[in-house]
């Protein structure tokens, strides 16, 4: 076949022809099997996924996304409160960290940069829709969720949602991070940018208001 | 009170600071919570105060630590609905290629995909460069409000399906039938060359890969035996 077009002037010897110089950690080889890999992603580690994902390989990043989809969705829930919401937050969350790669300079680990996009992006959530309904903590409860004594646990469960979703967010989000993602004080403090006493204090202010709530629903 | 009144927390007993005995309240509540060793085990065994206080703890605590067992799968479609928007950003967003002169020049990424499209079409022993699967309207209805574009066509969309693109950098798939008979690997090198050529002649951006995909072969293919 002869070649179609030539959109450049083509020179002398092509195997002259300046090629891009490598990124720095950047091209190693491809896996062979980037593909299978996306199922599972067990044989690809963070940061050679999160360095594809830099320069565009959107099959990079859909293994980062099929490895973290579960977290970020569960911190999501948590922070929310409801699932509609939570799939919303988790999935403005995973398309802003895509957006922010280019800038993600590897200074943390990928996980706890993007735990700190999904609870900016719970707190946008959070802030949208207080504009549109203001909770003031005495919603009545659905008399379908009476307690029973067949039912306790869920429904004491079902408060503590509740409960998790009245706290303020600067204390709701240590306590997630700490107490449920199983996060130490450090990491948590690393994750949202602050000191590790910080941390301390918002939970233990966290869990006092928890238990004050709690004690109504035994 | 029944059980589906909510008392307000300004209405509550508020806990105390310290127990009678001197340990403090939310040092029983961290031990509950973060399931921890006591500080004075010795005391804590004998003191009533504790022992009443750490049962109470433990009962209200009950909930939060099966709560943090739950399996919380995410829905089945999220992987989905993330890549068809990150796909879409990928390939229909602008990127600059010029920022230290005044003004910023952008590049669609569709149109980095007809140059690369042009450049492999042009390489000996390729037959036909074919289409990629395109992302919907709906997936690129963000990069639209984002950059204020105007809705790119479907052939826009299915041209630069394959390519993903980040500040400078470019990425380029590209899916060909081979006229049979030719060396494979020898022509996607070709290909490898010409698009990187081409690309960053034209717009300056550098490609950093290039992921050349044979679908099928044109033509007979004849087989000698050895």
């Amino acid at each position: 076949m002869q070649p179609q077009s030539s959109l450049v002037s083509p020179a002398p010897d092509s195997a002259e022809q300046p090629v891009p110089p490598r990124l720095s950690g950047v091209r190693e080889p491809l896996s062979a099997n980037l593909d299978a890999a996306s199922v599972d992603g067990a044989n690809l580690d963070d940061s050679y996924l999160v360095q594809r994902a830099r320069v565009g390989s959107t099959e990079a990043f859909e293994v980062l996304v099929h490895r973290y989809r579960d977290r970020v969705f569960r911190v999501a829930l948590r922070m929310v409160g409801d699932r509609a919401s939570a799939e919303d937050v988790a999935q403005d969350a995973l398309v802003s960290a895509w957006r922010a790669l280019p800038s993600f300079k590897g200074e943390a680990q990928f996980s706890t940069w993007l735990h700190r996009i999904v609870l900016n992006s719970a707190l946008n959530h959070v802030t949208r829709r207080r504009q549109h309904t203001e909770l003031t903590g005495q919603e009545p409860i659905d008399p379908a969720d009476q307690p029973e004594q067949a039912v306790e646990s869920r429904h004491r469960e079902k408060a503590l949602r509740a409960a998790i979703s009245e706290l303020p967010f600067d204390q709701r989000a240590p306590l997630v991070m700490h107490q449920f993602e199983g996060y130490t004080y450090e990491q948590t403090a690393e994750i949202l940018q602050v000191n590790e006493a910080t941390v301390r204090g918002r939970i233990s202010r966290a869990r006092r208001a928890l238990v004050e709530s709690m004690q109504d629903w035994r | 009170m029944t059980s589906l009144d909510r008392t307000s927390f300004s209405d509550r007993p508020r806990q105390p600071e310290r127990l009678p005995c001197g340990t403090r309240f939310d040092d029983l509540l961290d031990q509950v919570a973060d399931d921890i060793q006591p500080a004075d085990p010795e005391h804590q065994a004998s003191c009533p105060h504790c022992r009443a206080t750490l049962a109470e703890l433990a009962d209200i605590w009950a909930p939060v630590h099966a709560v943090a067992k739950e399996q919380t799968p995410a829905p089945d479609t999220l992987t989905a609905s993330v890549m068809e928007r990150v796909v879409a950003i990928a390939t229909h967003g602008w990127y600059a290629v010029l920022k230290d002169t005044p003004g910023v020049t952008r590049i669609a990424a569709w149109v980095v995909a007809v140059i690369a499209r042009r450049a492999a079409a042009g390489v000996p022993g390729v037959g036909q460069v074919r289409d990629r699967i395109s992302p919907s309207a709906a997936a690129i209805a963000d990069v639209r409000a984002e950059f204020d574009l105007a809705l790119p066509t479907a052939g826009q969309r299915t041209q630069a399906a394959g390519i993903g693109v980040a500040g400078r950098s470019v990425v380029v798939a590209i899916t060909i039938s081979a006229e049979a008979g030719q060396p494979l690997a020898a022509v996607a090198e070709e290909i490898r060359k010409a698009v990187i050529r081409h690309v960053r002649a034209l717009t300056g951006l550098d490609v950093i890969e290039v992921d050349v995909h044979v679908a099928d072969l044109d033509g007979p293919l004849d087989l000698q035996p050895s």
